[in-house]
């Protein structure tokens, strides 16, 4: 339990860190190219004086020689911020720092006269940004030019005031009125205190100076740590208006301890491990993405590089994934943070043991060789002892000369894992169809993992299909691969894998087709098999497609389930769907035109009949009144029964039956009227022929 | 009264100006609880700021409130990886999910190496994305790593960008180069559910198993293969989106542009940058936003082009409200797409189309409308069809519902009138009746014409008749 917990700590660390601390790389070119891109000028300039400075030395620490060109512009703004009376303790302060990497022509005169405008502000200032700036700037002036006079005559009661501002625990305030402590701001008096140290015309009471140190040790106590050994400084107090990342904190409280340990003799009471922690902390970073926090990184690591407290030494593997086959070297570096080199030592090889298992010790006790040449420790050939695995490698760095013990840490003992990568032989791969009852093999068939294989077997229901095979190691002993699947595809595309176990020496799976059916889905017909075996350490990963075997299964019983959507099936329901068009009912079925026709013809034939008969029988109009006044009641009568067949043709064509009724009111009128004139006139003769 | 409404559309267009680059808004919420954290992502930061978006940094701890009377606070929340077992609770899953429900979007970056908290695992249960049971399932492949920073554990998978989904699915992920996936939590998806799709599916010899496991050989994998998606979206029904990245550490700094080794190949950059501005872009509502501008249906007279523009049709005469069985009717609508910062003609994937139904209940008509003209920022499909000869309560609809698009369902209620009795063809159009109208018009033609020489007609041979009589 307590085995599993350890190596899961180890291995959320590896994840969650960057990498677990021991495989920490100083900084190399990829922070230059980075802090080329990082820094790169706009219209010729840096914007503000602070990012013009922390451009240029960044370039500065890391030896940047392609620099772009800005000394002009920036020394103009040098001078202009200097020369000008309304510039700010902090606009002074950046200009001094810019001109501290720039060297610009700068007039002694504006020296001095900045230097006593500054003086006036250290001995007014209540603020601890205002003794920060105020005694930082004079501290530049003091480097820059040896002519003008910055030094402090009240140093005692200047150190005194700022260290009126700290607290019991160490952290420090802003200022007298505001009660919140902060860690940042404790960097800050460090840094100031240690300047007006420097500043002090006079020696400075011992006894101030000793107070501090302790103050120091206690700051030390609210470090916090990951738990892979890195220590860095965070804000206790979460103010969201002035709050500091722990990078800044921690580069903050490093610039002023080691700025204070520079001025200061004795030594301060600080564990190695916990500077080599700060170290850890600001390479654990990798690199930033923004300007600020890579200047913080680059600049608190060339402040520790050079520190007196002291100095961090990185052990560094160039490659801790090694090859068998390859016989790579194990190398180890070590080296400053800033990648330089170290001072004469031996790297020790401590102890190996294979990841997971505490205590089967592989190698103990080994020293590695020192190739100066190239700056590398290494180990000639591995002990025979180390096979095809991952193995933890314990590391201790031992200074040559004890002097050095001073001055570097080195940390204790260093842990790193180390993969050691094979090819791993194949052997024995055999796949058999088995039948259940009597465990007689019906077909076997040797596979050659090298080549192509095609296999092809059929198989049904009631046996089983049976997959071994042997891995070994270049040393002989027996490899247990982390990845080792047998896969079973259907045509329809349904997958089902299987995961090869082991029984001892070798690898064997038996699949019982009698018990898979259901999950087979009832499927029958060919299933592919492809086989995949990888592992970590494994150089000759491999997935092949072996074959194939025809199943014959039984006939799904009325509830078995059905086989899922396949993972691509349910990204179709959201496609384009078939069109539809709608289907009309098909139209009354006519007769032809000519039918009709016919037809139209037969019925006129008694018509044209009639007519003919009429003109047979020599019919006439002889009989039409030729007076004038009853022709013209005939004549009216005949227009009438003609109009009212004119309305029957208009009521079918379009009038309505009310319109129709209301004209054939009018016209039966009238029609009765000319129809009796004309019928009275009509009986009229017919009696007076009668008695004629 | 006319100073107000000049008011609220100035404030309008203010609004519309602040929230120019997303389709919908630009108020970013990240949640992390570690501000350290804040410091690896900031190229991907300075590209979401690029883009327009304003961001807050939360701590789940702060209870950040998502809605606030019932208005979002947030447009979209972006959850990195933290350490904390729960979100507490301003961040319950309930309250994620009405924040979809508001239409908030929501992207979760999932890291292998910090344990899911509880709330999350919920949260993804409910939108059927399975997580592996430990909470911190770690997806490895021995196959595509990255040689340079993985040789050792496998953890870094290398993979071309995502083709995509399907034939004739638009793909927003794809591009060239190779990915970095370092340290997944691979994610299984519920086969049930249509709203989901796999953005970056694993390689197929990928699998995931529970690093914390001490065994040598996997026993239990957790998924493998194509089972494994990397990268999931999810599309709500109201189109809200939600998107869950199994590597956090693909957005960071250190990703970006990172140079990694796939095998024996040379050294590539990696296109993570790319693909969290794909990824950001669509969950963000940057890409495959569509919208639905004029909508026009209208009776078709003659053989008149397919226009929507209204100048050959009256606009009394547009979307009328009702219609007579087998008329013949034109639909057009129009379709835009959101590409990042400006709208853009919408243009179907290929083989694939927008359709139109026609239906009462189920669809009657179902046709494939075809682009007939383009503006500068949309297309305007059209179709004409003669409507069915079913009378009823029909809908035009369009239902647009595409992986990665946002859905559009559009319906227009229309009625289908039967034939009036004055509609139908008369009498005399139809041959087979010709024969009865000369027969009635012939029958009265004879009977009038019989009458009048009944009348008129004097006997042919008067005196010999009287002869007779006599």
């Amino acid at each position: 339990m307590a085995g599993s917990l350890a190596g899961f700590l180890v291995l959320v660390l590896a994840v969650s860190i960057c990498e677990a601390a021991s495989i920490l790389q100083p900084i190399s070119d990829s922070h230059r190219s980075a802090a080329l891109e990082l820094f790169a000028p706009t219209d010729g300039s840096f914007g503000s004086l602070e990012e013009t400075y922390e451009a240029l030395r960044t370039f500065e620490i890391l030896g940047i020689k392609k620099k772009p060109d800005i000394t002009t512009g920036s020394c103009q703004s040098v001078s202009e911020t200097l020369g000008l009376s309304s510039s700010t303790t902090e606009d002074l302060f950046n200009a001094l720092k810019v001109n501290s990497i720039l060297t610009c022509n700068v007039d002694e005169e504006i020296f001095q006269g900045v230097a006593s405008r500054l003086k006036a502000v250290v001995n007014d200032a209540s603020s601890l940004l205002d003794f920060y700036y105020s005694i930082g700037s004079l501290v530049l002036i003091k480097d820059q030019t040896s002519k003008v006079d910055a030094l402090l005559g009240d140093a005692d009661g200047i150190f005194r005031s700022i260290k009126a501002l700290s607290q019991s625990d160490g952290r420090w305030r802003y200022s007298s009125n505001n009660p919140e402590s902060s860690t940042y701001a404790a960097g800050l008096a460090l840094e100031a205190l240690a300047g007006v140290v420097s500043l002090a015309s006079s020696d400075l009471d011992q006894s101030l100076i000793v107070t501090l140190k302790n103050d120091i040790v206690k700051l030390f106590d609210s470090i916090e740590n990951y738990d892979d050994g890195s220590f860095y400084f965070d804000e206790k107090l979460v103010d969201a208006r002035e709050h500091q990342g722990p990078l800044s904190t921690t580069s903050s409280v490093v610039q002023g301890l080691t700025a204070f340990a520079s001025v200061t003799s004795g030594s301060i009471n600080l564990p190695g491990d916990k500077i080599l922690g700060l170290a850890k902390f600001f390479l654990g970073i990798g690199i930033p993405g923004n300007p600020k926090d890579f200047f913080n990184q680059v600049n608190s690591l060339a402040i520790l590089e050079s520190n007196r407290v002291s100095v961090p030494l990185i052990l560094s593997l160039p490659a801790t994934v090694l090859s068998w086959t390859k016989k790579d070297q194990l190398k180890v570096k070590v080296n400053t943070v800033l990648g330089s080199s170290a001072p004469p030592l031996t790297v020790k090889l401590v102890r190996a043991f294979i990841s997971g298992s505490k205590d089967s010790s592989v190698i103990k006790g080994l020293k590695l060789k020192f190739d100066p040449e190239n700056a590398v420790h290494f180990l000639d050939v591995l002990p025979k002892s180390v096979d095809v695995g991952s193995y933890q490698f314990v590391f201790e760095i031992v200074l040559d000369d004890s002097v050095d013990k001073k001055v570097y840490a080195t940390g204790g003992q260093t842990q790193v894992p180390i993969f050691v990568t094979g090819v791993v032989k194949i052997d024995n791969v055999e796949i058999a169809i088995v039948d259940s009852d009597l465990g007689s093999i019906e077909a076997q068939k040797k596979l050659d993992l090298a080549g192509e294989n095609s296999v092809s077997l059929s198989a049904n229901h009631l046996q089983k299909l049976r997959l071994s095979f042997q891995l070994t190691t270049p040393l002989g002993s027996i490899f247990k691969p982390h990845q080792a699947f047998l896969k079973l595809r259907h045509e329809t595309k349904v997958e089902h894998i299987f995961v090869v176990g082991n029984s001892g020496k070798q690898f064997e799976i038996i699949l019982d087709f009698l018990g898979l059916v259901e999950k087979f889905f009832y499927l029958s017909g060919r299933y592919d098999i492809q086989f995949t075996v990888g592992d970590a350490v494994m150089e000759n990963s491999f997935l092949q497609d072996v074959g194939y075997v025809e199943l014959d299964l039984p006939e799904a019983p009325e509830k078995a389930p059905r086989p899922p959507l396949q993972p691509v099936d349910p990204y179709s329901r959201y496609g384009p769907k078939a069109e539809i068009t709608h289907i009309f009912r098909a139209p009354e079925k006519r007769p032809p035109k000519e039918l009709s026709l016919a037809f139209l013809g037969l019925t006129l034939l008694p018509f044209i009949g009639f007519l003919i008969g009429l003109l047979r029988i020599g019919v006439n109009l002889k009989s039409f009144p030729t007076s004038a006044l009853p022709a013209t009641f005939a004549v009216l009568f005949h227009l009438g029964i003609a109009a009212v067949l004119l309305l029957y043709v208009l009521f079918w064509l379009k009038l309505d039956l009310f319109t129709t009724l209301k004209a054939l009111g009018f016209l039966g009128v009238f029609l009765m009227f000319v129809g009796h004139r004309i019928l009275s006139h009509l009986a009229s003769t017919s009696s007076k022929l009668k008695s004629a | 009264m006319k100073a107000p409404s000049f008011l609220s559309v100035l404030v309008l267009l203010l609004v519309g100006v602040a929230h120019a680059l997303s389709s919908s808004g630009s108020r970013l919420l990240v949640v992390t609880d570690d501000p350290t954290q804040k410091g690896k992502y900031s190229k991907f930061w300075a590209d979401l700021e690029g883009r327009g978006f304003s961001i807050t940094f939360e701590s789940p701890k702060s209870d950040p409130a998502l809605t606030q009377h019932g208005e979002l606070n947030y447009d979209h929340l972006l959850i990195l990886p933290t350490k904390l077992k729960a979100l507490g609770p301003a961040l319950t899953p309930q309250l994620i999910l009405d924040f979809m429900k508001k239409e908030g979007n929501v992207l979760l970056a999932l890291s292998s190496g910090t344990t899911t908290p509880t709330t999350l695992t919920s949260l993804l249960l409910e939108l059927d994305i399975h997580l592996p049971l430990e909470r911190d399932g770690l997806v490895v492949d021995h196959f595509n790593f990255d040689a340079q920073s993985a040789a050792d554990k496998h953890d870094v998978l290398l993979l071309p960008r995502p083709g995509p989904l399907r034939q004739g699915a638009k793909n927003y992920f794809g591009g060239d180069g190779l990915l970095a996936v370092p340290r997944a939590i691979g994610q299984t998806l519920g086969n049930a559910s249509p709203l989901l799709a796999p953005i970056l599916p694993a390689p197929p010899t990928a699998y995931s198993y529970n690093p914390s496991e001490e065994s040598e050989a996997l026993e239990d994998p957790f998924a493998t293969g194509k089972q494994l998606s990397l990268a999931t979206a999810f599309q709500s029904r109201n189109s809200a989106r939600f998107s869950v990245l199994g590597s956090a550490e693909m957005l960071e700094d250190a990703w970006f542009g990172a140079t990694v080794k796939l095998g024996d190949a040379g050294k590539t950059k990696t296109a993570n940058q790319e693909f969290a501005k794909a990824l950001t872009g669509w969950t963000f509502k940057e890409l495959g936003v569509l919208k639905v501008g004029h909508l026009q249906h209208f009776l078709r007279k003659g053989s008149d082009s397919l226009s929507a523009n209204g100048t050959e049709v009256a606009d009394s005469e547009l979307n009328p409200k009702i219609y007579r069985i087998k008329n013949e009717a034109t639909y057009t609508i129009e379709l835009s797409e959101y590409s990042v910062d400006h709208w853009i003609p919408f243009v179907p994937a290929t083989s694939d189309s927008v359709q139109l139904e026609f239906s009462m209940l189920s669809p009657y008509h179902r046709l494939s409308l075809a682009p007939v003209r383009s503006t500068s920022n949309s297309t305007i499909y059209a179709t004409s069809f003669i409507l069915p000869d079913q009378h009823g309560i029909f809908n035009f609809r369009v239902n647009y519902k595409r992986p990665f698009l946002n859905n559009v369902d559009e319906k227009n209620t229309v009625t289908v009138r039967h034939f009036a009795h004055d509609e139908w063809p008369r009498s005399f159009a139809i041959s087979g009746a010709w024969v009865w109208i000369v027969g009635i018009w012939a029958t009265v033609v004879g009977w009038l014409g019989f009458c009048g020489l009944w009348l008129w007609s004097a006997p042919r041979d008067e005196k010999r008749i009287v002869k007779k009589r006599n």
